[in-house]
């Protein structure tokens, strides 16, 4: 029977050949597509972090290509955390992976798929963040479904998320993302475009459609994460604020599911509570009581779990270190950046089974803690 | 979501398909959600249109002996149940504000939410009822086949508009499902979005801020936005109705083209043609022969005026169609204006032009022709597009300053001119009979498909990629 196939195959063809063709060109095509990483992987390869949707995107190649020692993960305030201090400092590399609102929903599909695709154990740098709007809050959803592959995804949190038309809508989305790696990487080839062949993209792309962080930061790749904008003051106060509409006991659920990573020996976590403004630090109070003694309740309960915890609030924040309310400028950016550097040595000075050296993180570790100065 | 939903409703359908009854009960299904993601309300209204029209239908049939004045008054019925609904939904506001401006007297408006598609619906209910009053088609005695007929997900929306006969008599076989529903689909699916979420939505980036600020606009935007928006509105309608196509076909189901490179039309008149062919032909059926003749039947005598009789008659039944065309597209004095502007220009060209002769005019004269027609269509879509009439008076204003600064980007300035450029080459290939000829050895044909797979998923995959990222609805949805 199978020496008879081609027979039959030729026959089926024969039948309605334009149709088959159609069928075989657009299964080969997709094929192709599908099976050709190295060309999204090319045209993603020179990227500095930019924004939510590219980071996320290009962290994920970044993971599996280069061995990062550790991640920042979280809003946009440890977004101003810069990997070059760190470095200098540390001696570590880490790829900082902050987006605008980022939570704890982000954070976790995002160490979710740095235990599964790191190939070293990596510290993650996550910040507890305590303003997420509701608005910021949707954009991350939407950017953590439609660019985190799916099965990186927290299970719990689809029930949070699909109980609203938009929510839906981006898992839908993420699904389909995750089915076509070149939707998922759409931003990424937009932005590289614009940065390699301006022409052709202005050609191509209606400018309402370029990703315009992505312009600046493209060309001013410097190791840094934000364009960095210094406004002069007076600073911008806290705006309208929208509380999050959804309760907190999917989070709770999702930083229970983070330190069960770091429990089970995935991932190194560290938090960091990050610094805030003398002058607006009582704004949030009227949304959320007393923010102090959320952030020390939680500080408490994962500190008693063996959890690192980098408390910044007290880093003097004057207005010379801020952008607004709760973003710091350059200034404030590198001061912070220091601050996380220093405690972070001091953490890994006291945590001796994080540099055993018997692992290959272990060996990398007391390497570098050999070699950096002591705090 | 929606292709969440094809997916969904294919898989199952495909499953199914086999046995007919069930796979049009899942289609039917399946075109209710579907309708029901624009609001509940819009099912009920859509299954009373059904159950009204269903029920003239029926009775129509079982009336086919008995005298004419009781089918015509069931039928007389069935048309203005159907068009009291649309006016209800679709012109209440238009018509009590006309009363309201004439007459001191404030009428009620009553709050409705004017379902989507209902223009199409109800003129495919229209013909139907019609064919089977004319004994065209024998009414329809499965409710399944009838509902799937209005209802149908892919054309319900934004059409094509069916023949009730040509589509219900596809409902009476079953479906096959195999290589020719992909090779079908495929193709018109990707030139579909393409043309929408590329060439359309990118254009409508540029035509919608001019038109909603014609005051602040410069005369050069004015003058680039008419053109955009000719090439928008048409690659908006046209890939929603290739996508329609392309759907109807993954199901198995062929539904009517409804563009023939209207563009390239040499005069008003045929531009009408090749424009929205489906309205076109319905109009013809069911508006414009009926009312010449009755026009005929008033005009005994050969010439009036020194004018025949059947151009009178031309005139006047093109001019009620076009004014009806108009105001099928929209609730606003604009919309009849553009109709009964189509209407004149088709009955002046009806004396200018010579018919029958126009495949074989020289190049030169056919340009000039198309040349004379493009102008003409432009003036049209101005005032189509025009929120409302003082926009034209704003437009010239605009025009008249001389600014030549634009706010045109790159993006709409490559659609718009390579658009304009295709146009022209096309118009001049056509003409001197040029054609692109598949040889007909199997081979050939198959290299051919595996060309048109390939383009498609890449055209598909750039559509997703490098769409505007602004969600714009359909142009005709608002019709």
């Amino acid at each position: 029977m199978w020496r008879n196939c081609p027979v039959y195959l030729l026959a089926i063809l024969r039948s309605a050949p334009t149709a088959w063709g159609v069928v075989a060109g657009a299964a080969l095509t997709f094929a192709a597509l599908c099976l050709m990483p190295s060309v999204w992987l090319w045209t993603l390869s020179r990227w500095e972090p930019a924004y939510a949707a590219l980071n996320v995107a290009h962290m994920f190649e970044r993971t599996k290509q280069q061995a990062y020692d550790g991640f920042l993960l979280g809003s946009s305030q440890i977004n101003q955390v810069q990997p070059s201090i760190l470095r200098s400092i540390t001696g570590l590399d880490f790829y900082n992976s902050a987006i605008s609102g980022g939570d704890i929903a982000y954070m976790l599909s995002m160490s979710r798929a740095i235990a599964a695709r790191s190939p070293n154990k990596a510290i993650v740098l996550a910040e507890f963040s305590r303003y997420v709007a509701a608005d910021i809050e949707e954009l991350v959803y939407r950017d953590t479904l439609r660019f985190v592959p799916a099965q990186y995804w927290a299970l719990h949190e689809l029930g949070f998320a699909w109980n609203k038309a938009n929510y839906r809508t981006y898992y839908l989305d993420g699904i389909l993302n995750s089915l076509l790696p070149l939707i998922r990487y759409k931003e990424g080839i937009k932005a590289r475009m614009i940065a390699s062949f301006p022409r052709l993209a202005t050609l191509l792309m209606h400018p309402r459609s370029q990703p315009g962080l992505v312009r600046i930061n493209c060309i001013h790749q410097d190791g840094h994460n934000g364009p960095y904008l210094h406004r002069p003051p007076p600073y911008a106060g806290p705006g309208a604020y929208v509380p999050a509409p959804a309760g907190n006991a999917h989070k709770l659920r999702s930083w229970d599911a983070l330190l069960q990573l770091h429990l089970q020996g995935k991932i190194m976590l560290v938090l960091v509570m990050p610094p805030s403004h003398a002058s607006w630090a009582g704004f949030y109070a009227k949304y959320y009581g007393d923010p102090r003694s959320c952030v020390a309740q939680q500080r408490d309960f994962l500190q008693k779990n063996g959890i690192a915890v980098i408390d910044c609030s007290s880093l003097p924040i004057t207005d010379d270190d801020c952008m607004d309310a709760h973003h710091f400028n350059w200034s404030g950016g590198a001061k912070y950046s220091e601050y996380v550097a220093n405690q972070l040595l001091d953490i890994l000075h006291r945590e001796p089974a994080w540099h055993a050296p018997q692992s290959l993180t272990g060996a990398r570790l007391s390497e570098v803690l050999a070699r950096a100065s002591p705090p | 979501m929606f292709l969440v939903f094809l997916v969904v409703v294919f898989a199952a359908w495909a499953a199914i398909h086999r046995w007919n009854a069930a796979g049009k009960a899942l289609l039917l299904v399946a075109s209710l959600v579907f309708y029901a993601s624009w609001g509940l309300h819009c099912v009920g209204l859509l299954l009373g249109v059904i159950a009204f029209n269903y029920g003239a239908g029926l009775l129509l049939g079982w009336l086919t002996t008995a005298p004419r004045a009781r089918r015509r008054l069931i039928l007389v019925l069935a048309i203005v149940g159907n068009v009291a609904f649309l006016a209800l939904f679709k012109y209440q506001r238009f018509f009590v504000d006309i009363v309201q401006s004439i007459l001191p007297v404030h009428l009620p408006v009553l709050q409705v939410v004017v379902p989507v598609g209902i223009s199409f619906y109800i003129f495919q209910v229209l013909s139907y009822v019609i064919d089977v009053y004319q004994r065209t088609i024998k009414p329809c005695k499965n409710p399944v086949d009838f509902a799937l007929f209005v209802a149908f997900f892919p054309k319900l929306l934004l059409g094509p508009l069916v023949r009730p006969g040509e589509f219900l008599a596809q409902l009476g076989a079953r479906r096959t499902l195999g290589a020719g529903n992909f090779s079908q689909y495929l193709p018109l699916f990707a030139a579909g979005l393409f043309k929408k979420l590329i060439l359309a939505d990118n254009l409508g980036l540029f035509v919608d801020p001019v038109f909603a600020n014609l005051a602040a606009a410069s005369s050069l935007d004015c003058m680039l936005a008419v053109p955009a928006y000719a090439f928008q509105i048409y690659y908006d309608f046209s890939g929603c109705t290739d996508i329609a196509l392309g759907v109807a076909a993954l199901f198995g189901y062929a539904l009517p083209q409804n563009f023939n490179a209207p563009y390239l039309a040499t005069s008003i008149t045929d531009f009408w043609r090749r424009w929205h062919m489906s309205l076109t032909t319905w109009l013809r059926n069911y508006l414009f022969l009926p009312v010449a003749y009755a026009v005929s039947a008033r005009l005994p005598q050969a010439r009036y005026c020194g004018i025949k009789a059947e151009n009178i008659i031309y005139c006047v039944a093109t001019l009620v169609t076009m004014t009806v065309c108009g105001f099928w597209h929209g609730a606003g004095w604009t919309f009849v204006l553009w109709g009964l502007y189509q209407g004149v220009a088709m009955s002046v060209e009806r004396f200018v032009l010579k018919s029958g002769r126009d495949k074989c005019l020289p190049l030169a004269v056919a340009l000039w022709r198309w040349a004379i027609t493009v102008v003409l269509m432009l003036s049209g879509w101005l005032l189509f597009r025009v929120q409302k009439l003082t926009d034209v008076g704003a437009f010239f204003s605009a025009v008249a300053k001389l600014q030549f600064s634009t706010t045109l980007p790159r993006v709409c300035a490559v659609i718009l001119v390579i658009s304009c450029v295709y146009t022209v080459a096309r118009f001049i290939m056509t003409r001197s009979g040029y054609t692109l000829a598949i040889p007909a050895t199997p081979w050939a044909s198959f290299a051919f498909g595996v060309a048109k797979g390939a383009c498609a998923i890449l055209l598909l995959l750039f559509a997703l990629v490098f769409s505007c990222g602004v969600t714009v609805p359909f142009i005709y949805l608002q019709f």
